[in-house]
């Protein structure tokens, strides 16, 4: 996120405060996740800051950024924080083989698939300093030796007219065309691909299934604890047209409701949601709210549940609107009396996000620059249960001009 | 414009309905505003949808029999796209590059 000028603020400013007071409800921690620094130079600077340095580290340490972490809940405290997400891994890969012949050739089909056997190495999630808490999610680091595998259904191909044609016309789009102009000629180049797919595609899915071993912290590692488990996750994508597709609930608001309100593209299917299921073994040793109670310091057993579902809520002006949410359940088994009254023995965490094209605003570009938030419920470490509104945007002094009709 | 970038714009553009135009076009348009899998979800969900739109991208290609450049392969191509979609944090156009890094287009 960039800083913004006085004027651009306060226009800004004043738009998305309003939809938040309107919003908010009585004890409910509400953020506007945005540069809100009009008439405030330490926050014009704090903004400066973050926006320098993760301009600088975007080009050698893409997986690491600061912020300034505004407190949500009573109690803590404003403050930096570094935010990481890194992954590596290391293994063997699958591929298909893809020396078939077209559909109808009488070939035998094969399946366009991946899988892959390796051992992963993965760390996620803020160290917060002084006294400041980000309250988003957990800090995980660990290492995970698992299966990972995807499956598209038939290696298809389009025939090698078809194939031409498409790359003809991909080759053949102009930089000089308008937006419109351009996007109406690729979207012709794209069809014969998109139409040969919902006609012999078929479900899609991927997996994986892992053994793992991390450690779960809160914000400055003041409190861990150790995680063994053994964990399934499933991700499906239905065939477009199937039963399958027409009977995926989750998606009916948005396909009869809202799509349908779409300025072009209201085309879409979505994928069922998301699920991860893992059982583990947790020692909370280093678990200092919980090691008070009684028989809180003995290794427990655990199930945790996630699902993740997203979809497009409809199209605007060739730019999709997103829905994207997910919920958790970390549910301790056969938990001490002590600590299923202290409500240390399930947490349940919530979380639910509008993403909106700048040009839904008038403004330029296909950054989706706007996101209405909603997020409840309390992660292990939490001490209670909170709710949070969180209204985002990020600018482009780019886009001032236009804004601003100069 | 790279004909690579050109060519997974326009997957992109049917696949996930963002605009190719703002794709090739957007400076600071990261592969994140492509909302190909759910960022709110936790680490294994992403790293699953990720592989997921990694093979679609590659499903496209496979299907008009493009070419692998010298020293490209389908197992790089995969590993580098999940890595790019399940972080989002790269710029779009990286996509492009990982394409173009493994494929061999006409105007190379």
């Amino acid at each position: 996120m960039l800083i913004i000028n006085s004027r651009m603020n306060k226009i800004l400013n004043h738009g998305l405060l309003l939809c938040l007071s309107l919003l908010c409800l009585p004890g409910m921690a509400c953020r506007v996740a945005a540069d809100t620094t009009g008439g405030d130079p330490e926050a014009s600077l704090r903004s400066l800051i973050a926006q320098e340095a993760n301009g600088f580290l975007g080009q050698r340490l893409p997986w690491l950024k600061i912020k300034y972490v505004s407190a949500s809940t009573t109690g803590n405290d404003d403050g930096w924080a570094a935010e990481y997400d890194w992954s590596r891994t290391w293994g063997q890969t699958a591929v298909p083989d893809l020396e078939i012949a077209p559909v109808g050739s009488g070939e035998v089909k094969k399946r366009f698939r991946f899988a892959q056997l390796g051992l992963r190495a993965h760390a996620k999630g803020s160290y917060a300093y002084g006294g400041a808490s980000n309250n988003q999610d957990l800090s995980t680091a660990g290492f995970s030796l698992g299966l990972d595998g995807v499956d598209l259904g038939w290696v298809n191909r389009l025939d090698a007219a078809a194939q031409a044609a498409v790359q003809v016309c991909i080759a053949s789009l102009g930089d000089s065309l308008s937006r419109e102009e351009y996007d109406a000629a690729s979207r012709r180049c794209g069809k014969p691909y998109f139409d040969f797919k919902r006609d012999h595609g078929s479900h899609a899915y991927s997996y994986r299934l892992g053994l793992d071993y991390q450690v779960e912290a809160n914000d400055n590692y003041g409190q861990h604890h150790e995680v063994y488990g053994v964990k399934a996750v499933l991700a499906f994508a239905p065939a477009s047209g199937s039963l399958a597709q027409r009977l995926n609930l989750f998606d009916y608001p948005f396909r009869y409701l809202t799509r349908p309100f779409s300025t072009g593209g209201a085309d879409y299917d979505a994928s069922y949601p998301s699920v991860c299921l893992a059982l583990e073994h947790v020692d909370p040793t280093k678990n200092t709210a919980r090691n008070q109670l009684p028989g809180g310091a003995e290794a427990y057993e655990r199930l945790h549940l996630e699902v993740a579902f997203s979809t497009r809520v409809l199209t605007f002006n060739g730019t999709p609107v997103t829905f994207e949410g997910s919920y958790r359940i970390y549910r301790e088994l056969s938990a001490p009396e002590a600590v299923r009254t202290a409500g240390l023995d399930e947490f349940n965490y919530g979380t639910a996000m509008l993403y909106m094209p700048a040009r839904l605003f008038g403004l330029p570009g296909g950054r989706q620059d706007f996101c209405l938030g909603y997020s409840s419920g309390e992660l292990p470490f939490d001490q209670q249960s909170s709710e949070a509104l969180e209204i985002g945007w990020r600018s482009d002094l780019s886009v001032l001009p236009e804004l601003l009709g100069l | 414009m790279k004909l690579a970038q050109k060519f997974t714009a326009t997957y992109l553009q049917g696949e996930y309905g963002v605009s190719a135009y703002d794709i090739l076009q957007t400076p600071g348009m990261k592969v994140r505003d492509l909302r190909m899998i759910n960022y709110t979800a936790g680490d294994d969900i992403r790293q699953v949808e990720a592989m997921k739109a990694a093979a679609g991208l590659l499903h496209f290609f496979t299907s008009l029999s493009m070419p692998f450049e010298v020293g490209g392969s389908l197992q790089d191509a995969f590993a580098q796209l999940t890595e790019l979609i399940k972080s989002g944090d790269e710029a779009v156009g990286a996509l492009g590059e990982v394409v173009d890094a493994n494929y061999k287009f006409t105007d190379e």
